[in-house]
């Protein structure tokens, strides 16, 4: 008979993946403490305050507009391997955006946003938790949370060139 | 109830902090990173002085010791060893010298091999355990992101 040493419950896991991937995209809960980012900070408020212009702004031979693109494309395609995609990704197609008209940005916001609730479904449909299912729900934050990180710099050197 | 695996996680965290600290296996290519960019090997390219320099009201060196010592004040909580923080300590470190930075890289990496053997060794992933260990990787994973994008103004 097995160890219940051996398992996990699949609630605390859920519970936590939960906190973890609405911290990095709302930002952590007004009033309550964070658990890896600077207080009220996600990717959505983030870019919530950047205007079409900002994030077309070449910088370093990259853009917001792009980094915004490439972490949305990231997204829907681990959802898919999450919901068995089988098939290889060409991951060149996740950076052809590079700048974007306000008209642009505001659809390549709602898409950030939507990929992001579109995760939330796709782990409510797991029926089993295994190391691969595992280790892709854990790369979406960690992928995330390293172009938030890109993008805050990003965003700093924009103030100190001003 | 439904559980998960203790392996499967454990297997899942290990395979992340490899990536996220020694970059993905060359042959199998990376999860969420592009080959060898590991936070060691993208630390390893960085002198003392360039990693000192004041870029965006802060420095690469900064941003290294803020996540070791993220790092390593995690890992004391997976063995219950915390006590009261002062996450302003973990910005203390602003500029290098070269002795000071292998110190520095050196520190990192022992940190991070302690918490590669904590994540074998935990065998209780209770709600507060799981929380720490998907922190250390997107906390440093994070900071990985904001690492490489200073680079690019050196």
């Amino acid at each position: 008979m097995e160890n219940n040493n051996t398992r996990i419950l699949r609630e605390d896991f859920l519970k936590d993946v939960l906190i973890i991937l609405r911290e990095t995209f709302e930002g952590s809960p007004p009033g309550q403490g964070s658990a890896y980012l600077d207080r009220g900070i996600g990717v959505l408020n983030t870019l919530e305050d950047l205007s079409a212009e900002q994030v077309s702004a070449n910088f370093n031979e990259t853009t917001i507009a792009a980094h915004s693109e490439h972490l949305k494309f990231y997204l829907d395609r681990l959802c898919e391997f999450i919901e068995g995609r089988e098939e290889s990704v060409n991951w060149e197609q996740s950076w052809l955006i590079e700048t974007v008209n306000p008209q642009e940005w505001e659809t390549l916001r709602a898409g950030v946003k939507k990929s992001y609730e579109n995760i939330l479904r796709c782990i409510a449909g797991v029926e089993v938790w295994n190391q691969n299912n595992i280790g892709e729900i854990i790369a979406i934050i960690a992928h995330t949370a390293y172009h938030l990180g890109a993008i805050r710099q990003m965003i700093k050197a924009f103030g100190e060139e001003d | 109830m439904k559980t998960i695996v203790r392996a499967d996680f454990a297997k899942a965290l290990e395979v992340l902090l490899m990536e996220t600290f020694e970059s993905a296996p060359l042959a199998e290519g990376g999860v969420y990173l592009d080959r060898e960019i590991g936070m060691f090997s993208t630390l390893e390219k960085i002198s003392a002085t360039d990693a000192s320099l004041s870029i965006n009201d802060t420095s690469i060196a900064a941003h290294t010791e803020h996540a070791r010592f993220y790092l390593d004040i995690l890992n004391k909580y997976l063995h219950s060893k915390a006590e009261f923080v002062n996450w302003n300590n973990s910005w203390r470190v602003k500029t290098v010298d070269e002795d000071e930075w292998e110190d520095l890289k050196l520190r990192l990496a022992e940190n991070y091999r302690e918490v590669c053997e904590s994540v074998e060794k935990n065998e209780n992933w209770d709600v507060n355990l799981i929380t720490v260990a998907l922190g250390m990787i997107t906390h440093s994973a994070y900071h990985l992101g904001a690492i490489r994008q200073m680079i690019k103004q050196i």
